[in-house]
C-alpha cells in the first residue's frame, strides 16, 4: 500500500436537508429543524413517529423510490468523480445499511396479504440483493459487498473499500449508505422507547432520545489525480467488538476509548493532532454517557466537537457515510458544523458542541460510530485546503 | 498471501418436516447455554464454537450468509404486517444480522473487529477476501470466518421463499474456518492461497492461463452451472464431489470444509453470478 493516499473523489447525498450535497451543506448553516411526524396505524393503536424524511421525495411505492434515489445519488458521486466507462465498470460497490430493501419487501408482503391466501414474508429476499441489483443497474462489474453492522455499517463499508483500493485489488470503489423509511425500524425503535419528538440534543442535559432519519449517501474513492489538491482521504480506521450489551456500549467508555486509540494508531497520529471530532451522539442517556467517557479517556482536552444527527436524524446504517459526506463537504465549503443551543455548555458529561458554523477548511478529524451488536468504529480523515 | 487454516467447524443438516432443536448442540459447542436467541444465532454459535479451539482475544470475526437472519426478520414482519402488533424489542434487535456476531464474540471472548458481510452470490468468498486483506494490511493475525444459512419453518414455504421448486429438499448449514497468518506451533489443516474476483469469464480465463494448477481438482460453486464441466475439460481437472445435501445458499462453505477434511493437494474453486462476474479461491491441504 505504498502508492499514496486513497482520496474521496466524488460524493452524492439525499437526506432531509436536500437532494444533493451542495443543498445539504447549505442547509447546515441554519439551525436544525424539528422532524416531521409519521402516523402509523399498523398496530391498531395510532402511533405518531417523528422522522427526518428525504427532502422532496414522498414515501410511496417503496421499491421504485429506493432504486430511484439510490441510482440518482450514486450517479451524483460517479459523475463528480469523473470515472470513464471502463473504470466505472471495474469499480467495486460497498453498501452499508441496516434495512437494505426491507421497505420494498414490506410493501410486497402487504400486497400479498391484501390479495388473500398464500402471502409470504421475505419472498425472494437476500441481504445482498440491493447491492447486486444496484451493481447491475449502474453497469458495475467489480465485486459488491453488503455490510450489516447496524449504525456502523457504511463506515465499515468505507474502511473496507479503502483497504481494497489501497491494496491495488480495485482502482475505484463506490461506497453507499442507504436507509429509507420502513415499518420494522419505525416500530422497532418506537418499541425500544428510544425516540424523542423534538430535535435530538446529543450530550445535552435535556437529551431525551433520537429521531430516525432517511438518507442515501454515496462516495467514490480512488487515487487522486496527480497535481490535484484539497481532496480528503481516510487516514486511519478501527473497528472492535464490545460485548458488554447488544444495545449499549460499555458505560465507562473503555471500549470506545480503545477504538479511538486504535484508529489514531492506524493513522499514525496522536490525540493532540485531531482538529475536531464528529461524535456519534444518539442523544440517549446511556450511550452519550459512554461516548463522552471514552472521549475524555483519550483526549486530555477535547478539540472542537460537532454533531450531525440533530440535522439528519439517526440514519442508522447510512449514518457512517451520510455524516462523513456532510462533514468533509462542509469543511471544503469552509466551516465546521454547529448546532445552536444544543449542549452549549459542558454539563454533566463535560462535552460542549460547536454552536455555530465555525471557519475551518483543512486538518485531521475523527468521526465516531457505535452500533447495536457491540460494533464500534472510528474513522480518521484528513485533507482540505488551508486558506 | 497465504492464510493458514488451523480450525474448522461445520454443521449441515437436511431439513425434514420438523427442524431439530439446537440448544444442546450450542451447549456442546461453546460450553454454555445462550438464551433468547433464534436459530440463525444458534447455528452461528455451533459452527464458530466447533472451529474456534484456543482462540486469541484479538481474533477478528467475519460472518456472512446468502440471506441473513431470515427467521428474525420473518417473525418481525409477520408481527407487524399480518398480526398488527409491534415487534418485541429483542426480536427487533436480532433482525440486524451482526447480532449473531455479538453472541459469537461474547461466547468466544473476542474483542477485535467483527462484521457481517453479505453477498447474494459470493457470501463466504467475500468474507474470506475481507479477512485476507485485513490480515495482510491491518495487522489481523487471527480470523474466524463463517457462513450461515437457515431454514424458516415450514420448509415448504421456505422453499417457495427461496424461489425453489415445490418439494425441494433444504438444509441448514454453518461452516467456519479459523485462519491465522503465522501458524506457529498450531496444527495446520490447510491453507487458502488467495481469493480472486473477476468482472467476466474472459478475465478469469486469462488469469487461469497464468496459473500452474498441476493436479488440482475443481470445486464448482452452485451458481457456476454448465460452466463447471467446460472449465474441467479446458483445464484438464477432475471435479471435487461433495456428498449431497438439501439446498442452502452458501455451498462454498460445505465444499471448503469437505476438501479440508478429505482432500489432498489443491482445490480450485470457481463460482459466478448472473451478471457474469466470477470468483476463484485456491485452497490446499
Amino acid at each position: 500500500m505504498s502508492q499514496g493516499p486513497v482520496a474521496f473523489l466524488g460524493a452524492g447525498l439525499h437526506c432531509v436537508l436536500g437532494r444533493d450535497v451542495t443543498a445539504c451543506v447549505d442547509a447546515l448553516r441554519d439551525a436544525p429543524a424539528a422532524p416531521e411526524v409519521i402516523e402509523n396505524n399498523l398496530t391498531g393503536e395510532p402511533l405518531s413517529i417523528p422522522y427526518k424524511l428525504l427532502c422532496d421525495e414522498p414515501v410511496h411505492t417503496p421499491q421504485e423510490r429506493l432504486y430511484r434515489v439510490a441510482i440518482r445519488v450514486a450517479e451524483q458521486a460517479l459523475s463528480e468523480a469523473g470515472l470513464e466507462a471502463g473504470a466505472r465498470q471495474r469499480a467495486g460497490l460497498f453498501l452499508g445499511s441496516s434495512s437494505f430493501d426491507i421497505c420494498a419487501l414490506e410493501d410486497a408482503y402487504h400486497a400479498e396479504l391484501a390479495a388473500g391466501d398464500g402471502a409470504l414474508a421475505l419472498r425472494g429476499s437476500s441481504i445482498g440483493q440491493l447491492a447486486y441489483e444496484l451493481a447491475g443497474r449502474l453497469g458495475m462489474r467489480g465485486p459488491d459487498y453488503s455490510f450489516n453492522t447496524a449504525c456502523t455499517a457504511s463506515a465499515n463499508a468505507l474502511a473496507a473499500a479503502v483497504t481494497q483500493v489501497a491494496a491495488g485489488r480495485l482502482q475505484h470503489a463506490l461506497v453507499l449508505g442507504v436507509e429509507l423509511y420502513n415499518d420494522v425500524s419505525a416500530l422497532g425503535f418506537q418499541g425500544l422507547g428510544l425516540l424523542t419528538g423534538s430535535v435530538m440534543k446529543p450530550f445535552d442535559g435535556a437529551r431525551d432520545g433520537l429521531v430516525l432519519g432517511e438518507a442515501v449517501a454515496a462516495l467514490v474513492i480512488g487515487r487522486a489525480p496527480a497535481g490535484s489538491e484539497g481532496h480528503f482521504e481516510l487516514r486511519g480506521s478501527a473497528s472492535i467488538s464490545d460485548t458488554h450489551s447488544i444495545t449499549a456500549s460499555q458505560p465507562a467508555g473503555d471500549t470506545i476509548a480503545r477504538v479511538m486509540r486504535e484508529a489514531l494508531a492506524d493513522a499514525g497520529l496522536a490525540p493532540a493532532d485531531i482538529d475536531a471530532i464528529k461524535v456519534h451522539g444518539t442523544a440517549s442517556l446511556s450511550n452519550d454517557e459512554a461516548e463522552a467517557a471514552g472521549m475524555h479517556q483519550v483526549f486530555d482536552e477535547l478539540p472542537p466537537v460537532c454533531a450531525l444527527k440533530p440535522y439528519l436524524g439517526h440514519t442508522l446504517g447510512a449514518c457512517g457515510l451520510a455524516e462523513l459526506v456532510l462533514f468533509y463537504r462542509a469543511l471544503q465549503a469552509g466551516f465546521l458544523v454547529g448546532t445552536p443551543g444544543i449542549s452549549s455548555s459542558a454539563g454533566d458529561l463535560g462535552v460542549t458542541l460547536t454552536q455555530a458554523p465555525t471557519p475551518m477548511r483543512a486538518g485531521v478529524f475523527m468521526l465516531n460510530y457505535f452500533g447495536f451488536g457491540g460494533n464500534n468504529t472510528s474513522l480518521v480523515i484528513g485533507g482540505g485546503r488551508r486558506s | 498471501m497465504t492464510l493458514y487454516v488451523v480450525g474448522q467447524g461445520s454443521y449441515c443438516e437436511t431439513a425434514g418436516d420438523e427442524l431439530p432443536p439446537l440448544k444442546q448442540l450450542v451447549r456442546e459447542s461453546i460450553g454454555v447455554d445462550v438464551r433468547r436467541v433464534g436459530r440463525f444465532i444458534q447455528l452461528a454459535l455451533i459452527g464458530a464454537g466447533r472451529a474456534a479451539g484456543e482462540l486469541p482475544r484479538e481474533t477478528a470475526l467475519y460472518l456472512s450468509s446468502g440471506r441473513g437472519d431470515m427467521g428474525a426478520m420473518v417473525g418481525v414482519l409477520e408481527a407487524i404486517c399480518a398480526e398488527g402488533r409491534s415487534p418485541r424489542p429483542l426480536n427487533f434487535i436480532n433482525t440486524v444480522s451482526n447480532a449473531a456476531c455479538f453472541y459469537v464474540a461474547q461466547a468466544l471472548g473476542i474483542e477485535a473487529a467483527s462484521a457481517f458481510i453479505g453477498s447474494r452470490y459470493f457470501a463466504l468468498e467475500n468474507a474470506l477476501a475481507s479477512a485476507a486483506l485485513d490480515m495482510r494490511y491491518h495487522g489481523v493475525s487471527s480470523a474466524l470466518v463463517g457462513v450461515v444459512d437457515m431454514v424458516v419453518e415450514p420448509a415448504g414455504e421456505h422453499a417457495e421463499r427461496l424461489g425453489l421448486a415445490p418439494g425441494s429438499e433444504l438444509a441448514e448449514a454453518s461452516h467456519w474456518l479459523h485462519l491465522v497468518r503465522e501458524p506457529g506451533a498450531k496444527e495446520v489443516q490447510g491453507a487458502i492461497e488467495d481469493v480472486y474476483d473477476f468482472p467476466d469469464a474472459q478475465s478469469l480465463e486469462a488469469w487461469l492461463a497464468r496459473q500452474d494448477l498441476g493436479d488440482a481438482v475443481l470445486g464448482a460453486g452452485q451458481f457456476l452451472g454448465d460452466e463447471a464441466g467446460r472449465w474441467c475439460e479446458q483445464l484438464g481437472l477432475a471435479a471435487w464431489s461433495v456428498p449431497p445435501s438439501g439446498y442452502f445458499d452458501s455451498w462454498s462453505g460445505r465444499l471448503f470444509c469437505d476438501f479440508l477434511s478429505r482432500g489432498s493437494g489443491r482445490l480450485l474453486y470457481l463460482n459466478r453470478d448472473p451478471l457474469g462476474r466470477h470468483c476463484a479461491v485456491l485452497l490446499r491441504r
